[in-house]
């Protein structure tokens, strides 16, 4: 299994592209500081007015902005792909090592499956479709309030355990 | 230039520069990076109100917002003031950085001159159309926080990497806009010319016109 996973992790295209092409790392180093502003624009906004804070936003309206929110993860997903998959490229070590031995890779990766639980919740409590019929200057429920509150913090911690990466390889 | 050497052996930026410890220079850069975004991301829904991404959202809510902002620029300007201060006589010969820090204040300035506008207490701000003046200021900002984030990541890069990289990124940015730029014109068309299924629809109903008219 262990074989499968190292097999699977390490790909040899993305290696020789990186090294390849010299401008390919901080290209896409650039396009993750992009996609991580364009998720805190719109998703850490909607958190925020969870919150409280900017209250006489309307939801329903800033619930629009969230596809913009999903293009910067996706961004962020797809660089980050390629930071790990060719990051023989840059290190020399095999991704599967990277991934068993950084501790704040781990805790990253971690923090994404929680924030991706938490918006599970979010959806499957119902506070969703509740949060979006309420009026501007209305407080969101103590649960949605709860919600966001920890979806800010788990993208604060993505972000902070993100940057301590490259010093743990 | 014995001023930044100064400043540089201080004992706390000798500390920051060389611990291993979490106080030290990562938590620095770290939370560089989360003031960066909670300065620039609410900037991005304010951008999107005014440039007509979001119509429907009103804009004088979005004052608070403002202090979001503030908190953000002084957790930027503190940790990068003492990320600076470990290496400032590598950073001021740096152009990349000259850049960055130049597009920083050019960014904040044409900010304050927006906020400033959109917020006047007295103006109605969500009575009217947003004012150009106020867009292109918009639009300035965003294009001076993308040219900081560029050079901020490129700081650590020099010679033929920096504009091989530069180069990259302009021509992805000119891939993505060109295809908004053909997303946007087919939305266009597609509102202006209609589809068979209206045209038939519109052929119906003026037969039926036609009809009832005869009576």
């Amino acid at each position: 299994m262990e074989s499968i996973i190292a097999y699977w992790m390490r790909w040899p295209s993305v290696e020789v592209f990186l090294t390849n092409n010299t401008w390919a790392w901080p290209l896409c180093e650039i396009l993750h500081f992009i996609g991580l502003i364009l998720l805190f624009g719109a998703v850490g906004s909607f958190d925020l007015r969870l919150l409280g804070i900017a209250k006489g936003l309307p939801l329903r309206l800033l619930d629009r902005l969230v596809p913009w929110g999903v293009c910067g993860f996706v961004l962020c997903v797809v660089t980050g792909t390629i930071f790990v998959t060719g990051i023989v490229a840059n290190v020399g070590t095999h991704p599967y090592v990277v991934l068993k031995t950084n501790v704040w890779l781990q805790l990253k990766l971690i923090f994404i499956l929680l924030a991706g639980l938490n918006l599970l919740a979010f959806h499957l409590t119902g506070m969703a479709r509740v949060v979006r019929m309420l009026q501007p200057g209305d407080d969101a429920p103590p649960l949605a309030r709860f919600i966001g509150g920890t979806s800010l913090a788990l993208w604060i911690g993505v972000v902070y355990f993100g940057r301590l990466i490259p010093w743990a390889l | 230039m014995d001023y930044l050497a100064l400043l540089q052996d201080n004992a706390f930026i000798t500390w920051v520069r060389e611990s291993e410890s979490l106080l030290g220079y990562t938590l620095y850069l770290a939370f560089h990076t989360i003031g960066m975004v909670f300065l620039v991301g609410p900037n991005l829904l304010i951008a999107a109100r005014v440039l007509g991404l979001a119509p429907g959202l009103p804009i004088k809510p979005m004052r608070p917002l403002g202090r979001i902002m503030n908190v953000g620029l002084w957790i930027t300007v503190i940790t990068g003031s003492v990320l600076f201060a470990t290496a400032p006589v590598g950073y001021v010969h740096n152009v990349v950085f000259i850049v960055k820090i130049a597009a920083i204040v050019l960014a904040l300035i044409f900010l304050r001159a927006a906020l400033h506008q959109l917020f006047d207490p007295s103006i109605d701000a969500d009575a009217q159309p947003v004012p150009v003046k106020t867009k292109r200021l918009m639009t300035a900002t965003l294009v001076l926080w993308l040219i900081a984030v560029v050079a901020g990541r490129l700081t650590a890069y020099s010679g033929v990497v920096v504009i091989a990289s530069l180069g990259a990124f302009l021509i992805f940015m000119t891939v993505v806009a060109a295809v908004a730029c053909l997303a946007r014109l087919g939305m266009r068309r597609k509102r202006l010319v209609p589809s068979i299924d209206q045209r038939a629809t519109f052929q119906i109903d003026i037969q039926a016109a036609a009809v009832k008219g005869g009576k």
